[in-house]
């Protein structure tokens, strides 16, 4: 809804721009295009940061230790020494039972109004916060009984624990949020374990994964063009730290990624964006690992440098505009096919 | 709500004709952009291997004059290309040439940009100076958008233009005035948003003032201004509230002032950064290590309330106007 309003508000600028529409003419439209949308979009940005700000509340009470506030209360009452420990995991236990009875109760409201399918924004916001709130009490317990966890642990335990809410939930925020969790386990297992700087791409390979197998019967926002394109980044972005490893390594994970976009491409056809990207990613391997080669030899060539590496960039010029033409036919192509 | 395709069909002609034209623009241009936007970056980097090699190895080469003349010559190239690739000739050009020289004029920008900016730096022996740096930019800046008419250099210059400004701004207030007003440079910046909107708004609809002529003539550029200083002071309230400041939550003020100028222009690009903004100095605060989690588990939780509470106002006020409309309406 926010993307075809925002889609309209720029076709009518670029209206104005090429000047058919006056000035006038264009906010006489976006008057009409989207009349007091503002309110709508205030109202839903302030309660998300309310709810973000009332996380960071919690979190900031987590931090700062719940054994200080509960002293005073042990000194109060006798059996909360025996039982201290559960007590306060139960504490930091209840805001995730309230936004789960909220979220619960949302829900139920939500299935009464049959004709609205999409879930609300209210929904996905309880979604996230419940899934949020997860955290504190195995923050809490890890404190107390000093299991010795890291970071990588925590993020495992809490995206494990929050899976069933994203599963009952179904949003795309909360799938989004449990992405994150689990990038988040990935990235600091990678720091932890000394484990080479190309593990956490196996997020985005996993989201790949998904996008494979569920592209044709899972949800929208899998067989979208944003998730697949997303992912595809990603690995791409986590590959480059491959190309400071040696040259036998780096050829062979070269190899790797352009055989997945060739899979890829092969999947999607040169015609839709996916595919696109896939190719586009294929021929810049390429140029990467000359510019590795020619970065390397940078100091043990001098003035020679510049030659050869004026030889390289007109190569490479010649590579771009090959593979170009050769998509531009494959289109063409698959245009006939059609 | 009306649909956009409804109000389309109930517009004359030449506009539909030139929604329909900008359209199929669009589509062909989109698929080209992917391939050709990481090829001409890849390419433009292998190209400057020799170059940067030339500058190191040939000592003569590095003089003010031959880089400023390199300058004058790149500059050139980009006017030539500038008009060669002008709005009365489009429709007759190939796309991928198109595209290539949308993204190579940048580029081309930033190089005599660079080329400039070292033959002064030659030619004055200057150390790295903020104020002196802040200015150049903003001279470079309004210098190529009078002369350039391309969107992506004009908005490139622009943030070049808001850039210069926020690093002239964060050098005064850091001379004269002491580290206590670190909020300066983002409003100054959304004070130069707001007049170039104003200047904009009234040039459209003919309440500009007295230099009306030269106010049109530059009103392609101020919407370029207006997005850049905003966007320039979002980031500037991350990253000062990120720094030393005494209460870093102040800066709060500038995405929340920016949300509703964004708003006010119907920016929804800005919006969305406004509140990335906003996330950003919050988790920041979280961050801040000479804060207690006690007093940060406060102001948190007093902000949760504010918003949450001022989340119901917009509602509220809509509905206490409809009311008031309906009054109206039924003569009560």
């Amino acid at each position: 809804m926010i993307l075809s309003e925002s889609r309209a508000i720029w076709a009518v600028e670029r209206l104005r721009r090429a000047e058919v529409v006056d000035g006038a003419g264009r906010d006489a439209a976006l008057r009409t295009l989207a009349p007091r949308r503002w309110q709508r979009d205030l109202q839903r940005v302030m309660l998300g940061l309310a709810a973000l700000c009332l996380a960071l509340t919690l979190f900031s009470l987590a931090a700062y230790n719940f054994t200080a506030l509960m002293a005073f209360l042990m000194d109060q009452v006798y059996w909360f020494l025996r039982l201290s420990s559960l007590v306060h995991v139960g504490l930091a236990s209840l805001p995730m039972i309230i936004f789960g009875g909220m979220l619960m109760w949302q829900a139920r409201r939500s299935t009464a109004n049959v004709s609205d399918q999409r879930p609300s924004f209210l929904h996905s916001i309880l979604s996230v916060l419940t899934m949020g709130t997860v955290g504190l009490p195995v923050i809490v317990a890890g404190q107390i009984y000093q299991v010795g966890a890291n970071s990588s642990g925590l993020f495992l335990v809490w995206g494990l624990l929050s899976l069933p809410i994203v599963l009952a939930a179904r949003t795309t925020v909360a799938w989004f949020a449990s992405l994150v969790l689990f990038s988040l386990f990935a990235v600091f297992l990678t720091l932890e374990q000394f484990l080479p700087t190309v593990t956490p791409a196996l997020v985005p390979l996993a989201g790949l994964g998904l996008w494979f197998a569920m592209r044709r019967s899972g949800p929208a926002w899998v067989d979208g063009v944003w998730f697949p394109s997303v992912m595809l980044l990603g690995v791409f972005g986590f590959m480059l730290a491959a190309l400071g490893y040696s040259l036998t390594d780096c050829l062979i994970f070269a190899g790797i990624q352009s055989a997945l976009y060739l899979v890829i491409f092969v999947l999607q056809g040169p015609r839709k964006v996916v595919g696109a990207i896939a190719y586009a990613l294929i021929i810049i391997l390429v140029p990467l690992l000359v510019g590795r080669l020619v970065v390397q030899s940078f100091f043990l060539l001098g003035a020679g440098f510049i030659a050869i590496s004026a030889m390289v960039a007109v190569g490479i010029l010649i590579w771009f505009t090959l593979a170009i033409t050769v998509f531009l036919r494959l289109r063409v192509r698959g245009r006939r096919y059609d | 709500m009306t649909d956009f395709a409804t109000w389309l069909a109930a517009q004359p002609d030449p506009v539909q004709n030139e929604h329909v034209r900008q359209q199929q623009h669009r589509d062909g241009q989109r698929l080209t952009r992917i391939l050709l936007a990481p090829a001409v970056l890849i390419a433009a980097c292998f190209v400057s291997l020799p170059i940067v090699a030339a500058y190191l190895f040939i000592p003569w080469l590095f003089q003010a004059p031959v880089l400023a003349g390199v300058g004058v010559v790149v500059v050139a190239l980009m006017v030539a290309l500038d008009r060669w690739d002008n709005a009365r000739s489009r429709s007759s050009r190939s796309v991928v040439l198109r595209t290539t020289v949308l993204l190579v004029l940048p580029l081309l920008g930033l190089v005599a940009s660079a080329h400039f900016l070292l033959a002064l730096a030659e030619l004055l022996d200057w150390g790295f100076d903020q104020g002196f740096a802040g200015l150049t930019l903003i001279v470079l800046g309004a210098l190529s958008t009078a002369f350039i008419h391309q969107t992506l250099w004009r908005c490139i210059a622009g943030l070049g233009l808001a850039l210069g400004l926020w690093m002239l701004a964060g050098w005064f207030p850091l001379l004269f005035l002491g580290p206590l007003t670190a909020l300066f440079p983002p409003l100054l910046l959304l004070a130069l948003m707001a007049s170039a909107m104003l200047l904009e708004r009234g040039s459209q609809t003919g309440r500009s003032p007295g230099f009306a002529g030269w106010i049109n003539t530059m009103r392609g550029r101020l919407w370029a201004v207006r997005d850049a200083s905003g966007f320039v002071a979002l980031a500037a309230a991350a990253i000062m509230a990120a720094s030393a400041a005494p209460f870093p939550l102040v800066f709060l003020v500038v995405p929340a002032i920016n949300y509703m100028l964004a708003g006010l222009c119907w920016q929804r690009g800005l919006q969305v950064f406004s509140v990335v903004s906003f996330v950003a100095v919050l988790i920041v605060n979280y961050y801040a290590s000479d804060l207690s989690f006690l007093l940060k588990a406060a102001w948190f939780g007093g902000l949760a309330v504010a918003l949450g509470v001022g989340s119901f106002l917009p509602g509220r006020l809509e509905r206490i106007g409809a009311g008031r409309g309906e009054g109206e309406g039924d003569g009560s």
